[in-house]
Protein backbone atom coordinates (compact mmCIF):
# COMPACT_ATOMS: atom_id res chain seq x y z
CA UNK A 1 0.00 0.00 0.00
CA UNK A 2 1.37 3.31 -1.44
CA UNK A 3 2.51 5.99 1.27
CA UNK A 4 -0.03 8.51 0.61
CA UNK A 5 -2.76 6.11 1.45
CA UNK A 6 -1.07 4.87 4.53
CA UNK A 7 -1.30 8.71 5.69
CA UNK A 8 -5.41 8.94 4.33
CA UNK A 9 -6.25 5.89 6.26
CA UNK A 10 -3.96 6.88 9.97
CA UNK A 11 -6.20 10.50 9.66
CA UNK A 12 -9.45 8.81 9.29
CA UNK A 13 -8.69 5.87 11.18
CA UNK A 14 -7.58 8.36 14.04
CA UNK A 15 -10.78 10.60 13.58
CA UNK A 16 -13.00 6.85 13.86
CA UNK A 17 -11.05 5.94 17.10
CA UNK A 18 -12.42 8.98 18.43
CA UNK A 19 -15.84 8.92 18.06
CA UNK A 20 -15.61 5.16 19.33
CA UNK A 21 -14.21 6.10 22.77
CA UNK A 22 -16.20 9.18 22.99
CA UNK A 23 -19.39 6.90 22.66
CA UNK A 24 -17.90 4.57 25.21
CA UNK A 25 -17.15 6.95 27.58
CA UNK A 26 -20.33 8.61 27.88
CA UNK A 27 -21.26 5.39 28.31
CA UNK A 28 -19.78 5.68 32.34
CA UNK A 29 -21.91 8.54 32.73
CA UNK A 30 -25.36 7.06 31.37
CA UNK A 31 -28.51 6.02 33.52
CA UNK A 32 -30.67 2.88 33.29
CA UNK A 33 -33.78 4.40 31.49
CA UNK A 34 -35.35 5.31 28.82
CA UNK A 35 -35.58 8.71 28.80
CA UNK A 36 -31.58 8.64 29.93
CA UNK A 37 -30.72 6.70 26.60
CA UNK A 38 -32.60 8.07 24.31
CA UNK A 39 -32.76 11.59 25.21
CA UNK A 40 -29.90 12.09 27.24
CA UNK A 41 -31.94 13.41 29.96
CA UNK A 42 -32.58 16.39 28.04
CA UNK A 43 -29.38 18.19 29.68
CA UNK A 44 -27.88 19.60 27.01
CA UNK A 45 -26.41 23.09 27.08
CA UNK A 46 -26.12 25.12 24.13
CA UNK A 47 -23.03 23.84 22.41
CA UNK A 48 -23.60 20.54 22.80
CA UNK A 49 -27.30 21.44 21.58
CA UNK A 50 -25.75 23.65 19.04
CA UNK A 51 -23.51 20.70 17.66
CA UNK A 52 -26.11 18.30 18.03
CA UNK A 53 -28.88 19.73 15.51
CA UNK A 54 -25.94 21.08 13.46
CA UNK A 55 -23.78 17.84 13.11
CA UNK A 56 -27.24 15.95 12.85
CA UNK A 57 -28.88 18.18 9.99
CA UNK A 58 -25.15 18.71 7.80
CA UNK A 59 -24.77 15.17 6.05
CA UNK A 60 -22.14 14.00 3.19
CA UNK A 61 -24.45 15.77 0.61
CA UNK A 62 -22.89 19.34 1.50
CA UNK A 63 -19.40 17.98 1.11
CA UNK A 64 -20.01 15.66 -2.34
CA UNK A 65 -23.44 16.71 -3.59
CA UNK A 66 -22.45 20.51 -2.60
CA UNK A 67 -19.37 20.81 -4.84
CA UNK A 68 -20.82 17.99 -7.46
CA UNK A 69 -23.91 20.45 -8.09
CA UNK A 70 -21.43 23.40 -7.99
CA UNK A 71 -19.47 22.05 -10.72
CA UNK A 72 -21.88 22.20 -13.04
CA UNK A 73 -23.85 25.39 -11.82
CA UNK A 74 -21.78 27.59 -10.14
CA UNK A 75 -21.35 29.70 -7.43
CA UNK A 76 -25.42 29.55 -7.13
CA UNK A 77 -25.52 26.33 -5.78
CA UNK A 78 -24.36 27.39 -1.97
CA UNK A 79 -28.24 29.60 -2.61
CA UNK A 80 -29.85 26.98 -3.77
CA UNK A 81 -28.58 24.92 -0.90
CA UNK A 82 -28.20 27.30 1.94
CA UNK A 83 -29.89 31.04 1.29
CA UNK A 84 -33.26 30.05 2.77
CA UNK A 85 -32.91 27.20 4.70
CA UNK A 86 -29.84 28.37 6.83
CA UNK A 87 -32.68 31.22 8.14
CA UNK A 88 -36.57 29.92 7.55
CA UNK A 89 -35.16 25.95 9.16
CA UNK A 90 -34.15 28.27 12.16
CA UNK A 91 -37.63 30.56 12.40
CA UNK A 92 -39.19 26.98 11.88
CA UNK A 93 -36.65 25.76 14.86
CA UNK A 94 -38.44 28.53 17.31
CA UNK A 95 -42.29 28.61 16.22
CA UNK A 96 -42.07 24.44 16.27
CA UNK A 97 -38.66 23.49 18.53
CA UNK A 98 -39.63 25.62 21.76
CA UNK A 99 -43.16 24.63 22.14
CA UNK A 100 -42.33 21.21 21.44
CA UNK A 101 -39.92 21.10 23.71
CA UNK A 102 -42.17 22.35 26.52
CA UNK A 103 -44.12 19.40 25.54
CA UNK A 104 -41.20 17.17 26.07
CA UNK A 105 -40.70 18.46 29.61
CA UNK A 106 -44.73 17.98 30.36
CA UNK A 107 -45.52 14.75 28.94
CA UNK A 108 -41.90 13.47 27.79
CA UNK A 109 -42.75 13.81 23.94
CA UNK A 110 -39.85 12.64 22.32
CA UNK A 111 -40.95 11.76 18.24
CA UNK A 112 -43.18 13.77 15.68
CA UNK A 113 -45.85 11.19 16.46
CA UNK A 114 -45.78 11.53 19.95
CA UNK A 115 -47.02 15.02 19.70
CA UNK A 116 -49.52 14.48 17.43
CA UNK A 117 -50.87 12.02 19.82
CA UNK A 118 -50.72 14.24 22.94
CA UNK A 119 -52.76 17.10 20.69
CA UNK A 120 -55.12 14.74 19.03
CA UNK A 121 -55.42 11.33 20.83
CA UNK A 122 -55.64 9.22 18.26
CA UNK A 123 -53.14 6.06 18.10
CA UNK A 124 -53.78 5.41 14.29
CA UNK A 125 -52.79 8.96 13.49
CA UNK A 126 -49.45 8.21 15.57
CA UNK A 127 -48.91 4.91 13.81
CA UNK A 128 -49.72 6.49 10.23
CA UNK A 129 -47.45 9.30 10.56
CA UNK A 130 -44.60 7.28 12.53
CA UNK A 131 -44.99 4.80 9.60
CA UNK A 132 -44.21 7.26 7.05
CA UNK A 133 -41.47 8.98 8.57
CA UNK A 134 -39.94 5.65 9.33
CA UNK A 135 -40.05 4.89 5.59
CA UNK A 136 -38.39 8.10 4.56
CA UNK A 137 -35.58 8.26 7.18
CA UNK A 138 -34.62 4.43 7.21
CA UNK A 139 -33.41 4.18 3.73
CA UNK A 140 -30.93 7.53 4.80
CA UNK A 141 -29.33 5.14 6.86
CA UNK A 142 -28.42 2.83 4.30
CA UNK A 143 -27.50 5.94 2.24
CA UNK A 144 -24.91 6.71 5.01
CA UNK A 145 -23.20 3.36 4.80
CA UNK A 146 -23.53 3.64 0.56
CA UNK A 147 -21.35 7.29 1.10
CA UNK A 148 -19.15 5.32 3.83
CA UNK A 149 -18.21 2.57 1.24
CA UNK A 150 -17.29 5.19 -1.61
CA UNK A 151 -15.27 7.49 0.38
CA UNK A 152 -13.36 4.39 1.62
CA UNK A 153 -13.03 3.20 -1.94
CA UNK A 154 -12.44 6.67 -3.21
CA UNK A 155 -9.52 8.34 -0.99
CA UNK A 156 -7.81 5.02 -0.94
CA UNK A 157 -7.79 4.16 -4.57
CA UNK A 158 -9.90 1.01 -4.20
CA UNK A 159 -7.29 -0.72 -1.58
CA UNK A 160 -10.46 -0.47 1.00
CA UNK A 161 -13.27 -1.96 -1.39
CA UNK A 162 -16.29 -0.71 -1.09
CA UNK A 163 -18.13 -3.76 1.14
CA UNK A 164 -15.16 -3.09 3.73
CA UNK A 165 -15.80 0.36 4.06
CA UNK A 166 -19.45 0.38 4.28
CA UNK A 167 -18.26 -2.38 7.03
CA UNK A 168 -16.00 -0.25 9.04
CA UNK A 169 -18.48 2.80 9.30
CA UNK A 170 -21.23 0.73 10.51
CA UNK A 171 -19.59 -1.06 13.05
CA UNK A 172 -18.10 2.02 14.48
CA UNK A 173 -21.27 4.32 14.08
CA UNK A 174 -23.53 0.96 15.75
CA UNK A 175 -20.85 0.68 18.49
CA UNK A 176 -21.12 4.30 19.68
CA UNK A 177 -24.44 4.84 19.09
CA UNK A 178 -25.69 1.35 20.94
CA UNK A 179 -23.54 2.33 23.91
CA UNK A 180 -23.87 5.91 24.52
CA UNK A 181 -27.45 6.20 23.03
CA UNK A 182 -28.40 9.90 22.73
CA UNK A 183 -25.43 11.05 25.12
CA UNK A 184 -22.70 9.15 22.77
CA UNK A 185 -23.88 10.46 19.62
CA UNK A 186 -24.10 14.42 21.20
CA UNK A 187 -20.26 14.06 22.44
CA UNK A 188 -19.42 12.61 18.70
CA UNK A 189 -21.10 15.30 17.42
CA UNK A 190 -19.22 18.01 19.55
CA UNK A 191 -16.19 16.22 17.78
CA UNK A 192 -17.98 15.63 14.28
CA UNK A 193 -18.66 19.34 14.31
CA UNK A 194 -15.14 20.57 15.02
CA UNK A 195 -13.73 18.32 12.27
CA UNK A 196 -15.99 19.25 9.18
CA UNK A 197 -15.77 23.09 10.23
CA UNK A 198 -12.13 23.54 10.63
CA UNK A 199 -11.78 21.00 7.66
CA UNK A 200 -13.42 22.57 5.69
CA UNK A 201 -12.17 25.82 6.21
CA UNK A 202 -8.76 24.79 6.01
CA UNK A 203 -9.22 22.82 2.71
CA UNK A 204 -10.86 26.31 1.25
CA UNK A 205 -8.42 28.38 2.22
CA UNK A 206 -5.90 26.09 0.73
CA UNK A 207 -7.62 25.60 -2.40
CA UNK A 208 -8.38 29.13 -2.73
CA UNK A 209 -4.43 29.82 -2.31
CA UNK A 210 -3.54 27.32 -5.30
CA UNK A 211 -5.17 29.73 -7.55
CA UNK A 212 -3.25 32.41 -6.74
CA UNK A 213 -6.18 34.22 -4.63
CA UNK A 214 -10.34 34.96 -5.13
CA UNK A 215 -9.87 37.10 -7.60
CA UNK A 216 -7.24 35.59 -9.42
CA UNK A 217 -9.85 32.01 -10.03
CA UNK A 218 -12.55 33.78 -10.78
CA UNK A 219 -11.06 36.06 -12.96
CA UNK A 220 -10.33 32.58 -14.47
CA UNK A 221 -13.68 31.63 -14.62
CA UNK A 222 -14.85 34.26 -15.69
CA UNK A 223 -12.50 33.80 -19.12
CA UNK A 224 -13.47 30.01 -19.53
CA UNK A 225 -16.16 29.49 -18.18
CA UNK A 226 -18.74 32.67 -17.83
CA UNK A 227 -22.16 30.39 -16.89
CA UNK A 228 -20.95 29.24 -13.53
CA UNK A 229 -21.09 33.07 -12.56
CA UNK A 230 -24.45 34.16 -13.94
CA UNK A 231 -26.90 31.30 -12.43
CA UNK A 232 -28.09 30.57 -16.12
CA UNK A 233 -27.57 26.71 -15.27
CA UNK A 234 -30.23 26.83 -12.67
CA UNK A 235 -34.15 27.43 -13.38
CA UNK A 236 -36.00 30.00 -10.99
CA UNK A 237 -38.98 27.63 -10.12
CA UNK A 238 -36.29 24.70 -8.95
CA UNK A 239 -34.41 27.63 -7.13
CA UNK A 240 -37.59 29.08 -5.28
CA UNK A 241 -39.18 25.42 -4.65
CA UNK A 242 -35.92 23.67 -3.29
CA UNK A 243 -35.40 26.89 -1.12
CA UNK A 244 -38.89 26.07 0.24
CA UNK A 245 -39.03 22.38 0.50
CA UNK A 246 -35.88 22.34 2.19
CA UNK A 247 -36.55 24.88 4.84
CA UNK A 248 -39.68 23.15 5.89
CA UNK A 249 -38.19 19.44 5.66
CA UNK A 250 -35.01 20.38 8.07
CA UNK A 251 -37.38 20.67 11.02
CA UNK A 252 -39.59 17.74 10.29
CA UNK A 253 -36.68 15.49 9.98
CA UNK A 254 -37.38 13.19 13.02
CA UNK A 255 -33.43 13.03 14.03
CA UNK A 256 -33.27 17.02 13.66
CA UNK A 257 -37.04 17.31 15.44
CA UNK A 258 -35.52 15.13 18.16
CA UNK A 259 -32.66 16.98 18.56
CA UNK A 260 -34.52 20.22 19.52
CA UNK A 261 -36.35 18.67 22.45
CA UNK A 262 -32.71 17.77 24.45
CA UNK A 263 -32.17 21.02 25.36
CA UNK A 264 -31.83 21.80 29.49
CA UNK A 265 -33.42 25.39 29.04
CA UNK A 266 -34.98 27.42 26.19
CA UNK A 267 -31.97 29.89 26.28
CA UNK A 268 -29.84 27.17 25.15
CA UNK A 269 -32.16 26.48 21.97
CA UNK A 270 -31.92 30.30 21.55
CA UNK A 271 -28.79 30.55 21.22
CA UNK A 272 -28.51 27.28 18.82
CA UNK A 273 -31.21 29.33 16.73
CA UNK A 274 -28.74 32.11 16.85
CA UNK A 275 -25.51 30.22 15.67
CA UNK A 276 -27.27 28.08 13.35
CA UNK A 277 -27.62 30.61 10.44
CA UNK A 278 -23.77 31.76 10.47
CA UNK A 279 -22.45 28.14 10.45
CA UNK A 280 -25.00 26.40 7.98
CA UNK A 281 -24.29 29.07 4.79
CA UNK A 282 -20.45 28.93 6.02
CA UNK A 283 -20.30 25.18 4.61
CA UNK A 284 -22.23 25.07 2.16
CA UNK A 285 -20.56 28.96 0.92
CA UNK A 286 -17.38 26.87 0.74
CA UNK A 287 -18.28 23.70 -0.49
CA UNK A 288 -20.13 25.89 -4.01
CA UNK A 289 -16.99 27.33 -4.50
CA UNK A 290 -14.50 24.40 -4.00
CA UNK A 291 -17.02 22.61 -6.83
CA UNK A 292 -16.75 25.74 -8.89
CA UNK A 293 -13.05 26.33 -8.70
CA UNK A 294 -12.67 22.58 -9.23
CA UNK A 295 -14.05 22.82 -12.77
CA UNK A 296 -11.13 24.85 -13.55
CA UNK A 297 -8.41 21.81 -12.85
CA UNK A 298 -10.81 18.82 -13.81
CA UNK A 299 -13.30 20.44 -16.65
CA UNK A 300 -14.32 17.31 -18.00
CA UNK A 301 -16.90 15.40 -15.69
CA UNK A 302 -20.38 14.56 -16.43
CA UNK A 303 -23.95 14.41 -14.76
CA UNK A 304 -23.15 12.31 -10.93
CA UNK A 305 -19.60 12.06 -11.59
CA UNK A 306 -18.88 15.48 -10.56
CA UNK A 307 -19.65 14.48 -7.22
CA UNK A 308 -15.99 12.89 -6.47
CA UNK A 309 -14.39 16.82 -7.63
CA UNK A 310 -13.21 17.46 -4.03
CA UNK A 311 -11.39 13.88 -3.60
CA UNK A 312 -10.29 14.59 -7.24
CA UNK A 313 -9.23 17.94 -7.12
CA UNK A 314 -7.24 17.48 -3.56
CA UNK A 315 -5.21 13.97 -5.23
CA UNK A 316 -4.24 16.18 -8.14
CA UNK A 317 -3.23 19.46 -5.85
CA UNK A 318 -2.21 18.79 -2.47
CA UNK A 319 -0.61 16.62 -0.21
CA UNK A 320 -1.65 13.67 1.12
CA UNK A 321 -2.59 14.90 4.78
CA UNK A 322 -4.57 17.18 2.88
CA UNK A 323 -6.04 14.71 1.53
CA UNK A 324 -6.81 12.63 4.85
CA UNK A 325 -8.61 16.08 6.24
CA UNK A 326 -11.04 16.17 3.74
CA UNK A 327 -11.58 11.91 3.96
CA UNK A 328 -12.24 13.01 7.88
CA UNK A 329 -14.03 15.57 7.12
CA UNK A 330 -16.75 13.45 5.00
CA UNK A 331 -16.65 11.39 7.31
CA UNK A 332 -17.66 13.36 10.39
CA UNK A 333 -20.29 14.81 8.21
CA UNK A 334 -21.94 11.38 7.01
CA UNK A 335 -21.56 9.61 10.23
CA UNK A 336 -23.09 12.90 12.49
CA UNK A 337 -26.44 12.19 10.36
CA UNK A 338 -26.44 8.30 9.98
CA UNK A 339 -25.61 8.21 13.53
CA UNK A 340 -28.76 10.58 14.31
CA UNK A 341 -30.63 8.92 12.01
CA UNK A 342 -30.23 5.16 13.32
CA UNK A 343 -30.76 6.13 17.41
CA UNK A 344 -33.83 8.32 16.03
CA UNK A 345 -35.27 5.02 13.55
CA UNK A 346 -34.87 3.04 17.67
CA UNK A 347 -36.94 5.61 19.40
CA UNK A 348 -39.62 5.69 17.25
CA UNK A 349 -39.87 1.94 16.84
CA UNK A 350 -39.90 1.87 21.00
CA UNK A 351 -41.62 5.14 21.28
CA UNK A 352 -44.32 5.00 18.96
CA UNK A 353 -45.09 1.65 18.16
CA UNK A 354 -43.87 -0.74 21.07
CA UNK A 355 -44.63 1.38 23.99
CA UNK A 356 -48.36 2.33 23.54
CA UNK A 357 -49.00 -1.63 22.18
CA UNK A 358 -47.24 -2.67 25.55
CA UNK A 359 -49.73 -4.18 28.42
CA UNK A 360 -48.25 -3.64 31.84
CA UNK A 361 -45.96 -1.30 33.62
CA UNK A 362 -42.45 -0.55 32.00
CA UNK A 363 -39.50 -1.90 32.81
CA UNK A 364 -36.48 0.53 32.48
CA UNK A 365 -33.78 -1.60 31.87
CA UNK A 366 -35.63 -3.90 29.17
CA UNK A 367 -36.77 -1.00 27.38
CA UNK A 368 -33.09 0.85 27.39
CA UNK A 369 -32.06 -2.77 26.10
CA UNK A 370 -34.64 -3.38 23.92
CA UNK A 371 -34.20 0.47 22.21
CA UNK A 372 -29.99 -0.76 22.00
CA UNK A 373 -31.37 -4.68 20.25
CA UNK A 374 -33.50 -2.32 17.87
CA UNK A 375 -30.32 0.13 16.67
CA UNK A 376 -27.74 -2.93 16.27
CA UNK A 377 -31.14 -4.38 14.03
CA UNK A 378 -31.96 -1.65 12.08
CA UNK A 379 -27.98 -0.86 11.45
CA UNK A 380 -27.18 -4.52 10.48
CA UNK A 381 -30.13 -4.62 8.01
CA UNK A 382 -29.42 -0.91 6.36
CA UNK A 383 -25.59 -2.72 5.89
CA UNK A 384 -27.33 -5.11 4.02
CA UNK A 385 -29.53 -3.00 2.06
CA UNK A 386 -26.26 -0.36 1.31
CA UNK A 387 -25.04 -3.77 -0.57
CA UNK A 388 -27.62 -4.66 -2.24
CA UNK A 389 -28.41 -1.44 -3.27
CA UNK A 390 -32.38 -1.89 -4.66
CA UNK A 391 -33.06 0.75 -7.06
CA UNK A 392 -36.72 1.11 -5.03
CA UNK A 393 -35.26 2.50 -1.98
CA UNK A 394 -33.23 4.84 -3.93
CA UNK A 395 -36.30 6.26 -5.46
CA UNK A 396 -37.62 6.67 -1.75
CA UNK A 397 -34.90 8.98 -1.62
CA UNK A 398 -36.42 11.53 -3.91
CA UNK A 399 -39.57 11.48 -2.46
CA UNK A 400 -39.05 11.96 1.16
CA UNK A 401 -37.56 15.69 1.12
CA UNK A 402 -41.60 17.08 -0.15
CA UNK A 403 -42.47 13.64 2.40
CA UNK A 404 -40.60 15.46 5.38
CA UNK A 405 -41.78 19.26 4.10
CA UNK A 406 -45.79 18.24 3.87
CA UNK A 407 -45.68 17.20 7.79
CA UNK A 408 -45.32 20.61 8.97
CA UNK A 409 -48.50 21.51 8.11
CA UNK A 410 -50.53 19.44 10.85
CA UNK A 411 -47.39 20.05 12.82
CA UNK A 412 -48.00 23.80 12.93
CA UNK A 413 -51.63 23.39 13.76
CA UNK A 414 -51.28 20.78 16.13
CA UNK A 415 -49.50 23.80 17.73
CA UNK A 416 -51.36 26.78 16.69
CA UNK A 417 -55.03 25.97 15.69
CA UNK A 418 -56.89 25.11 18.65
CA UNK A 419 -59.94 23.93 16.30
CA UNK A 420 -58.19 21.51 14.10
CA UNK A 421 -59.15 18.16 14.66
CA UNK A 422 -57.77 14.73 14.28
CA UNK A 423 -59.59 14.28 10.65
CA UNK A 424 -58.32 17.80 9.70
CA UNK A 425 -54.85 16.35 10.02
CA UNK A 426 -55.28 12.92 8.67
CA UNK A 427 -56.51 14.19 5.72
CA UNK A 428 -53.97 16.80 5.32
CA UNK A 429 -51.10 13.62 6.13
CA UNK A 430 -52.62 11.42 2.69
CA UNK A 431 -53.44 14.30 0.90
CA UNK A 432 -50.36 15.60 0.88
CA UNK A 433 -48.36 12.19 1.07
CA UNK A 434 -50.24 10.78 -2.02
CA UNK A 435 -49.35 13.74 -4.43
CA UNK A 436 -45.76 13.76 -2.84
CA UNK A 437 -45.49 9.94 -4.02
CA UNK A 438 -47.64 9.89 -6.91
CA UNK A 439 -46.77 13.00 -8.75
CA UNK A 440 -42.83 12.19 -9.19
CA UNK A 441 -43.91 8.74 -10.59
CA UNK A 442 -46.58 9.75 -13.30
CA UNK A 443 -49.65 8.87 -11.66
CA UNK A 444 -50.60 12.44 -11.38
CA UNK A 445 -50.15 14.98 -14.07
CA UNK A 446 -46.71 16.79 -14.10
CA UNK A 447 -48.18 19.82 -15.06
CA UNK A 448 -50.28 20.40 -11.37
CA UNK A 449 -46.25 21.34 -10.58
CA UNK A 450 -45.82 24.40 -13.13
CA UNK A 451 -42.46 23.26 -13.35
CA UNK A 452 -41.70 23.45 -9.51
CA UNK A 453 -40.77 20.37 -7.27
CA UNK A 454 -43.74 17.98 -6.49
CA UNK A 455 -43.24 19.22 -2.84
CA UNK A 456 -45.38 22.83 -3.60
CA UNK A 457 -48.14 21.20 -4.88
CA UNK A 458 -47.99 18.57 -2.06
CA UNK A 459 -47.90 21.33 0.55
CA UNK A 460 -51.10 23.21 -0.88
CA UNK A 461 -52.89 20.04 -1.19
CA UNK A 462 -52.22 19.27 2.50
CA UNK A 463 -53.06 22.76 3.89
CA UNK A 464 -56.40 22.86 1.67
CA UNK A 465 -57.29 19.20 3.22
CA UNK A 466 -56.46 20.34 6.84
CA UNK A 467 -58.50 23.45 6.23
CA UNK A 468 -61.76 22.17 4.50
CA UNK A 469 -61.59 19.02 6.69
CA UNK A 470 -61.40 20.41 9.83
CA UNK A 471 -64.49 22.97 9.05
CA UNK A 472 -66.74 19.91 8.13
CA UNK A 473 -65.95 18.30 11.23
CA UNK A 474 -66.57 18.52 14.45
CA UNK A 475 -64.55 20.48 16.90
CA UNK A 476 -61.74 18.25 18.72
CA UNK A 477 -62.36 16.98 22.58
CA UNK A 478 -62.19 20.11 24.75
CA UNK A 479 -60.35 17.94 28.07
CA UNK A 480 -57.71 17.31 25.33
CA UNK A 481 -56.95 20.72 24.00
CA UNK A 482 -56.85 21.63 27.52
CA UNK A 483 -54.99 19.58 28.82
CA UNK A 484 -52.69 19.96 25.90
CA UNK A 485 -52.69 24.20 24.93
CA UNK A 486 -52.67 24.10 29.18
CA UNK A 487 -49.08 22.66 29.08
CA UNK A 488 -48.23 24.76 26.49
CA UNK A 489 -49.23 27.84 28.44
CA UNK A 490 -47.65 27.02 31.57
CA UNK A 491 -44.81 25.91 30.25
CA UNK A 492 -43.97 28.81 28.09
CA UNK A 493 -44.57 30.88 31.08
CA UNK A 494 -42.23 29.28 33.17
CA UNK B 1 -41.46 38.71 4.33
CA UNK B 2 -38.10 38.83 2.07
CA UNK B 3 -38.86 39.96 -1.82
CA UNK B 4 -36.57 38.64 -3.92
CA UNK B 5 -36.05 41.62 -7.06
CA UNK B 6 -33.32 39.88 -8.55
CA UNK B 7 -35.68 37.62 -10.83
CA UNK B 8 -34.97 39.92 -14.26
CA UNK B 9 -30.90 39.73 -13.60
CA UNK B 10 -31.02 36.11 -13.74
CA UNK B 11 -28.94 34.80 -16.14
CA UNK B 12 -27.37 37.58 -16.95
CA UNK B 13 -23.11 37.88 -17.40
CA UNK B 14 -21.88 40.64 -13.84
CA UNK B 15 -17.88 41.51 -13.36
CA UNK B 16 -16.75 40.77 -10.41
CA UNK B 17 -17.38 43.73 -7.66
CA UNK B 18 -16.61 42.64 -4.39
CA UNK B 19 -12.64 42.18 -3.87
CA UNK B 20 -12.52 41.59 -7.64
CA UNK B 21 -14.30 38.05 -6.36
CA UNK B 22 -17.80 38.50 -5.82
CA UNK B 23 -20.52 39.71 -8.78
CA UNK B 24 -23.53 41.96 -7.55
CA UNK B 25 -25.98 39.06 -7.44
CA UNK B 26 -23.84 37.17 -5.22
CA UNK B 27 -23.80 39.94 -2.73
CA UNK B 28 -27.34 40.50 -3.07
CA UNK B 29 -27.94 37.03 -2.16
CA UNK B 30 -25.38 37.26 0.28
CA UNK B 31 -27.91 40.59 1.61
CA UNK B 32 -30.90 38.34 1.48
CA UNK B 33 -29.36 35.94 3.91
CA UNK B 34 -28.65 38.79 6.02
CA UNK B 35 -32.18 40.18 6.14
CA UNK B 36 -32.85 36.63 7.04
CA UNK B 37 -30.97 36.62 9.71
CA UNK B 38 -32.29 39.92 10.98
CA UNK B 39 -35.36 38.41 10.94
CA UNK B 40 -34.26 35.40 12.85
CA UNK B 41 -33.01 37.59 15.34
CA UNK B 42 -35.86 39.72 15.94
CA UNK B 43 -38.33 36.49 16.36
CA UNK B 44 -35.75 35.08 19.07
CA UNK B 45 -34.60 38.23 20.88
CA UNK B 46 -38.06 40.29 20.70
CA UNK B 47 -40.57 37.80 19.86
CA UNK B 48 -39.70 34.70 21.89
CA UNK B 49 -39.18 37.16 24.96
CA UNK B 50 -42.70 38.86 25.06
CA UNK B 51 -44.08 35.33 24.24
CA UNK B 52 -42.80 33.87 27.66
CA UNK B 53 -43.71 37.44 29.69
CA UNK B 54 -47.08 37.53 28.03
CA UNK B 55 -48.21 34.15 29.56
Amino acid sequence: MPLNIIIILGIIGLYMLACLYLGILSYSRAKSTVEDYLMGSREFKFFSLFCAVYATNISAVALIGGPGLAYHVGWVSWAYFASAWAWLSPMLFYTIGHKSWVLGKRFGVMTISDLFFERWNSNFLRYLSSALLLFYVIPYVMIGFIGGGRTFFGLTSGYIPYWLGALITMVIVTLYVAYGGMRGTVWTHILETLVFVIGATIIFFFVAGIFGGFASVTQEIVAKYPELLNRSKMSTKLFFSYGVIVSLAVPMFPQVYLRLLIGREPKDLKKTILLYPFAGLMIWFFMAYLGMWGHLIIPTLKGAASDNILPMLLAKTAPAWMAGILGATIFAANMSTVDAQLLTVGTMFTRDFFFPMRKGKPIEKFDVALSRVLVVAFSIIAFIASLIQPAGIIKIIEWSFGGFACMVIPMLAALYWKRCNKWGALASIIVSQFISITLPIGLLPKSIAFGMLPGIPSLIGGLVALVLVTCLTPPPEKEVNQRFFGALDKGQAG
Amino acid sequence: MIIRVDWWWWGKDFKPWLGGWLTWPEVYQLLIFVAGYLLVWVVVRKVWESDSESQ
